[in-house]
């Protein structure tokens, strides 16, 4: 009885992986044939074969980079705020569940109201402003888990040794828990990041089934990003549209490992170990 | 002896610095807000011209055709048929690996499985929407010849594969955070390592593990771009989960797709449709919240 729980839970833990797997591999298989300068340099065409996306993957780059400063700052700003400012408990589990009730918000309707109250009533238009400020609101309940836990971490005993050498609160904000929480808050920050990158919902009411070949440059340009154009090839009949979306699927995931790489780049350049401290 | 200017100044910067990380905390609540209210002024224009008594019990959905009738019954049937497939092909996978992560894996391998676990949920939805549409329907397709292209069952598979890690990342949460004490109080009582899981640890983690299902059902509630790929544009009352169907986020969309023009009521009936999920979805969020209460892993209990 026991080996057989044993082995039905290895068995429930395994099978999506392979399931998974199986699917990326098929995905490598189809795709990257198509892989090439030319298809990552070049503009979207109807014809199939001189396909590229250049100006997609920009905007993907406006709108992952653009969204996650915002959100990293504002996590940043509110976990400093409630731990280091705030002792009334009741406020601080009102934010927390604010928070959660965000984060149960369902990412089409963020789309909604991004597209109508930033884009249509503060007239951003189907812009990247508008696009990245929705993304930045959607992915705050993840930035914020990773910033909370980077800097409830820090020991209560380093910043008491700060205030009774006389620092003021901005003094152990700025020279204590920024440079000790930062790493750790940034690569936990990495998931709110895979989410702007993958999320085609909220960009699709956005920005609809934008087929443009022109490279967005001002915030205030259209765009479409890479999930969003995955989904506008998939819903083509022909099959070599299928592939091509393939094709960008591979290039969703490099670039998704791209960011990991340099968030633990960060992390090995400006982390702390608080036993040299 | 304190220099009176010098400690003014300080107490006057120290007050001024406040207000920036303040002003953060502020944001989501009035963000929150924003959403609430805009979805709630919208979609009264669409109530103005359609009744919420048709909406609410109507059985026929077409909004999008010249003769239009605005009953939602359809498009919400659908979304929790499509949940609840997604729910029970997770179910027992969800769960059960939590049990090996948490009971039968070494420390050194549990470091290295929860990050991987958690690495599964953050790929991209639309994803999984290629998925269900390219390789899990015509696998179906081999045992049932008479599904349809776009169907309710392999939108379900794969949004089911999309919301097993976090159902096994809360539900071993939960598990884990069962005090080691009653594990070894079990074990001295001569229980078997499988019925000190069934007895002791599902009693202790209900709340944790029931909270995981009810926030994975949510999530599978508002996940839109797999059902826009694999289920279909058909809003229709049916029990056939072999056929398309369209759900409410299938429904937005749809429209959006199409580039409704503001003002009409096309584009209304987005925010009405949007109302209506958005409240499904936080009241199930809010059961999952309160019902979890104890447990760590919301942000309200870290």
């Amino acid at each position: 009885m026991d080996k057989l729980v044993k082995y039905v839970s290895l068995g429930a833990l395994v099978t999506p992986i392979v399931i998974l797997s199986i699917f990326l591999v098929q995905v490598l298989i189809d795709g990257l044939p198509h892989l090439n300068l030319d298809f990552i340099l070049g503009s979207p065409s109807y014809d199939p074969s001189k396909m590229g996306i250049f100006p997609v993957i920009i905007g993907s780059i406006y709108i992952v980079g653009i969204s996650s400063v915002i959100s990293f700052l504002m996590g940043l700003g509110l976990s400093i705020y409630l731990v280091e400012f705030v002792t009334n408990e009741r406020f601080k589990n009102l934010v927390y569940f604010v928070v959660d009730m965000l984060a149960g918000v369902p990412s089409v309707v963020y789309g909604l109201v991004g597209l109508g109250f930033i884009g249509y009533v503060l007239g951003a238009g189907r812009s990247i402003l508008t696009g990245s400020i929705t993304m930045a609101f959607l992915i705050l309940p993840l930035t914020v888990v990773a910033t909370l836990e980077a800097f409830r971490s820090i020991p209560e005993s380093l910043k008491m040794t700060a205030y009774s050498l006389g620092a003021s609160r901005q003094e152990v904000v700025t020279n204590v828990l920024i440079p000790l929480g930062l790493s750790r808050a940034l690569t936990g920050s990495i998931l709110a990041v895979a989410r702007a990158l993958g999320e085609a919902a909220p960009i699709l009411v956005i920005s609809g089934l934008l087929f443009t070949k022109k490279v967005p440059i001002s915030l205030l340009d259209e765009f479409t990003v890479l999930p969003l154009y995955i989904f506008n090839l998939v819903t083509r009949p022909q099959l070599i549209y299928k592939e091509l979306a393939s094709a960008v699927i591979i290039v969703l995931i490099a670039i998704f490992m791209l960011v990991s790489i340099t968030s633990i780049y960060f992390r090995l350049k400006y982390s702390y170990r608080l036993y040299e401290v | 002896m304190i220099d009176e200017k010098v400690f003014e100044e300080k107490v006057r910067r120290e007050n001024k610095f406040k207000y920036l990380p303040m002003l953060a905390s502020i944001l989501p609540a009035f963000f929150f807000i924003v959403i609430i209210s805009f979805v709630f002024i919208e979609a009264l224009a669409f109530f103005q011209q359609v009744s919420i008594k048709e909406f609410l019990f109507g059985f026929e959905w077409s909004a999008l055709f010249r003769d239009k009738s605005f009953g939602s019954i359809p498009l919400v049937w659908s979304t929790f048929v499509i949940a609840f497939i997604a729910l029970a092909f997770s179910s027992l996978l969800g769960l059960g690996s939590a049990i090996y992560i948490s009971e039968y894996a070494s420390e050194r391998s549990r470091r290295v499985l929860k990050p991987l676990i958690e690495l599964l949920a953050t790929i991209p939805t639309v994803v999984y929407g290629f998925f269900a549409l390219q390789y899990i329907t015509p696998a179906l397709k081999i045992f049932l010849p008479s599904i349809e292209v776009y169907n309710a069952l392999s939108s379900g598979i794969a949004m089911g594969i999309m919301i097993t890690p976090i159902i096994s990342t809360l539900a071993e949460d939960a598990l884990y955070s069962v005090p080691y004490s009653l594990r070894m109080a079990a074990y001295s009582l001569g229980a078997s390592k499988s019925q000190t899981i069934f007895k002791i640890l599902f009693r202790a983690a209900l709340p944790g593990i029931a909270s995981a299902y009810i926030l994975a059902f949510a999530r599978a509630i508002g996940e839109t771009m797999i059902v826009a790929i694999a289920a279909g544009s058909k809003p229709v009352f049916t029990l056939n989960i072999l056929e398309s169907m369209q759900t409410m986020t299938g429904y937005i969309a749809q429209v959006a797709t199409g580039d409704a023009p503001f003002g009409t009521i096309e584009f209304f009936s987005l925010y009405g449709v949007a109302l209506y999920l958005l409240m499904i979805v936080l009241t199930v969020n809010l059961i999952a919240v309160y019902i979890s209460r104890r447990f760590s892993y919301l942000v309200s209990r870290l």
